[in-house]
């Protein structure tokens, strides 16, 4: 089996934005994900778009909300 | 006003300030007057036994879901007091399906929640996770002394991440020692209650609350999260750099500074707030919520509550073509404190606006997490 990786939190919304759809509702999960573990997938500081904890935290969070990216 | 005279799609709100429970039962149920129920809400003062007026609302609504928790002061459009009950109908025109479920967290509240969710779609015979975030809400009455509310409110997130559930946690007129929450005849003083409405006019959520960034922000470096305290801010001791960040020395650290300045997650420009509760230890500060390490918060000074909550109001109305049927809706405990110390009580009234509502003063907020010094609500259009 093909395993993908994430190589950015850009990278990361993006996956998430297709398969969530919607944009309020994409709001609403990228909301859930930075007040559970503080990672702003949509609008990362500067230098932490490539950070691979934040982004293995981000999407640790979205597996648990049944998004795998 | 006389509430026979309203269309059956506007909420019936009531409030008694009866101590009696089986007396303001009756004086809830006779301001409702008569309507085709969907749903049943109520909110009552420790000082006033809720089960018995849980029971009275089911025998009167006995085929629709009631629900109902403890409370820090309770309030509809006509008035906000403390030792009473208000409680609000909405109709079947508003919610034709409508779905409840306690949760007990005694065991976990992973598993007290999902038995609460696979009840209520076994009700709806429906996936929440599949439901339509704009024709479905959730709200949600949750325990407020037992910490849970972060969990209760990820295990919803897991479940239904794109359904909104809103609420509040709890009160018990700040005694802090027992609150509960009520599902039909059943209660719990450690649980979480659910109802999920499926909803044939439009709605909106409400999350305001009267803050704004003072430009000093903080990364939190230690933390015990499950206790809701901050070791560390920015590598130092917690008490330390927020008391001086605040002007003051951390043995003058007190709850009107604490109030006055709460941190801040910033959101798309928007303050999602942790309120500080105590000093612990001379170095850590315990909030109302958790923060966990690495996140970066804004130390938050006040603003204009009652300004905010009509601008907000009347904001929700004009989104929904200024066509409203009601509100229900939670409001932080501090905030009712700061309405109360500034005697702004009428005024908060006032900036609901006119439209129908019931709430109550609240231990914690919810919506898509947990919040502190917030209010939150669903308003209904028609």
């Amino acid at each position: 089996m093909a395993v993908t990786t994430l190589s950015s939190l850009s990278d990361l919304a993006g996956r998430l934005e297709q398969q969530v759809g919607n944009p309020a509702s994409f709001r609403a999960v990228v909301t859930r994900v930075l007040l559970r573990t503080g990672v702003n997938v949509r609008e990362p500081k500067p230098g932490q778009d490539q950070d691979q904890a934040l982004i293995a935290k981000a999407g640790a969070a979205l597996a648990e909300m049944g998004y795998r990216l | 006003m006389d509430q026979g005279l309203l269309t059956q799609e506007e909420l019936r709100t009531a409030y008694s300030s009866c101590t009696d429970p089986d007396e303001a039962a009756r004086e809830l149920i006779g301001q409702f007057g008569a309507v085709d129920a969907g749903a049943v809400l109520f909110f009552a003062s420790p000082s006033v036994a809720g089960a018995p007026i849980a029971r009275a609302l089911v025998e009167r609504f006995p085929a629709v879901p009631v629900i109902g928790c403890t409370s820090a002061g309770e309030f509809t459009e006509r008035g906000t007091a403390t030792g009473g009950v208000s409680a609000v109908v909405l109709p079947r025109a508003i919610a034709p399906r409508a779905a409840g479920a306690l949760a007990r967290l005694d065991a976990g509240v992973d598993t007290g929640i999902a038995a609460a969710i696979a009840d209520v779609e076994g009700q709806l015979q429906l996936s929440l996770r599949d439901a339509d975030p704009g024709r479905y809400i959730g709200l949600l009455l949750v325990d407020g002394l037992h910490g849970s509310e972060e969990r209760v409110n990820e295990v919803l997130g897991n479940l239904a991440p794109l359904l909104s559930f809103v609420g509040g946690s709890a009160g018990d007129d700040l005694k802090f020692a027992k609150t509960e929450v009520f599902f039909g005849d059943a209660s719990s003083d450690h649980g979480a209650v659910l109802l999920v409405l499926d909803v044939a006019v439009p709605f909106t959520v409400i999350k305001t609350c009267s803050f704004e960034p003072t430009g000093t922000s903080f990364t939190i470096t230690e933390a015990d999260v499950p206790n809701r305290i901050v070791w560390e801010l920015d590598g130092r001791p917690a008490a330390e750099v927020y008391a001086a960040a605040v002007q003051r020395t951390v043995d003058t650290l007190d709850a009107s500074v604490f109030m006055a300045h709460p941190f801040g997650l910033m959101i798309d420009g928007e303050p999602w707030i942790r309120s500080p509760q105590q000093v612990i230890e001379g170095r850590g500060v315990k909030f109302y919520c958790q923060i966990l390490p690495g996140m970066d918060v804004d130390l938050m000074r006040a603003t204009d509550l009652i300004g905010e909550t009509r601008a907000v109001m009347r904001n929700a109305v004009a989104n929904l073509d200024d066509a409203v049927s009601g509100a229900v809706i939670f409001n932080c405990i501090l905030r009712r404190l700061e309405i109360d110390d500034k005697r702004w009580n009428d005024d908060f009234v006032a900036a609901i606006g006119g439209i129908r509502v019931a709430g109550f003063h609240t231990y914690g907020e919810s919506w898509l997490g947990h919040i502190n010094q917030t209010l939150t609500a669903v308003v209904f259009g028609r």
